[in-house]
């Protein structure tokens, strides 16, 4: 049954084989990054700690992530190595994910002040749930992606107990220093920090592989 | 006649043969997918790819689309309702006969 199973993981994996999901994902903690910056050196009133400011630029980008990777499947992928389109989740799954993330977000919010306390094994054991989720997503399937979950746990390891004096310099000049929801920006700013380069340098090597091992197909078609 | 013996008298022979197999298993985990796709995860040739799809399409087990992306052909292909119950019952009775 073994082969099997492994035809049927198959398409997923394919998901990922030209690197553009991981440059994605680089993108967006990049595109995070951006947003926590303005938000830390931004007064009380400033368009970028509004809802009508950042909610927009986050659905903007969004959507330029989402299109751009579509854009790219179409031009080099696609005529490459085919076409795939994914089966919708079922309605139970969604449903679950969703309570899942409420609840964790619920947490978060009622016990924020006790985990920026205890912010290093916090970001421990975020560091451990993002190398998991990534190497049950991606380095499954591509063994040497293994060294890029390895270091999406180690450096976030070492960024969750590096001393807090060293994230100073990221709220130097800030008016709003002291505010509650800076202090869990710069707790999270490091870890997006270290992890964009991680991503956009494994998806831009996948990306270089799957160009040179690949072409695309001949004019006259399937 | 015991279960097991049962089970692997049961399988289903056009899901049974490895090649049609692979066809089967890729397109039961997406919804649609091109001729190019199954050529290059199976790596069959286009005519021994050609004619699987042929023997599962008359079986009604895949429905085929001829299509166009931009000026190119595109051929299209989708496990029908059948197709994906056929798959479902050969992978129990593998399992049973197992």
């Amino acid at each position: 049954m073994q082969p099997i199973q492994a035809l049927l993981s198959r398409p997923r994996v394919y998901n990922n084989i030209d690197g553009v999901g991981e440059i994605s994902m680089g993108f967006m903690l990049l595109g995070f990054l951006l947003v926590f910056w303005m938000q830390i050196h931004s007064t009380l009133h400033s368009f970028w700690i509004r809802s009508y400011g950042f909610l927009p630029f986050i659905l903007l980008m969004s959507l330029a992530l989402h299109f751009g990777r579509k854009a790219f499947k179409q031009k080099f992928t696609y005529p490459r190595t085919g076409f795939v389109r994914y089966r919708a989740s079922s309605i139970w799954y969604i449903l679950a994910s969703a309570g899942v993330t409420a609840a964790t977000v619920v947490f978060i919010v009622r016990n924020l002040p006790h985990l920026l306390e205890t912010a290093g094994t916090v970001g421990f054991f975020y560091s451990l749930f993002m190398a998991a989720c990534y190497g049950y997503g991606i380095a499954r399937a591509v063994p040497w992606k293994w060294l890029v979950a390895s270091a999406i746990f180690f450096s976030g390891t070492i960024v969750a107990f590096l001393p807090a004096t060293v994230f100073q310099p990221l709220v130097a000049g800030s008016p709003r220093a002291d505010n509650f929801d800076v202090r869990l920006l710069v707790a999270l700013f490091p870890y997006f920090l270290v992890w964009s380069p991680l991503f956009l340098l494994s998806g831009s090597i996948s990306l270089m592989l799957y160009l040179h091992s690949s072409q695309a197909l001949a004019p006259d078609g399937q | 006649m015991n279960t097991q013996m049962q089970a692997i008298a049961e399988l289903d022979r056009l899901v049974h043969e490895p090649g049609r197999l692979m066809i089967v298993a890729l397109l039961s985990a997406v919804d649609q997918a091109d001729f190019l796709y199954l050529q290059h995860e199976t790596a069959m040739n286009k005519g021994t790819l050609s004619s699987h799809i042929s023997k599962l399409e008359d079986a009604g087990y895949v429905e085929v689309l001829k299509t166009y992306r931009g000026r190119i052909p595109q051929t299209l292909l989708s496990l029908t309702k059948l197709g994906r119950q056929s798959f479902k019952e050969y992978r129990r009775n593998l399992k049973k006969a197992l």
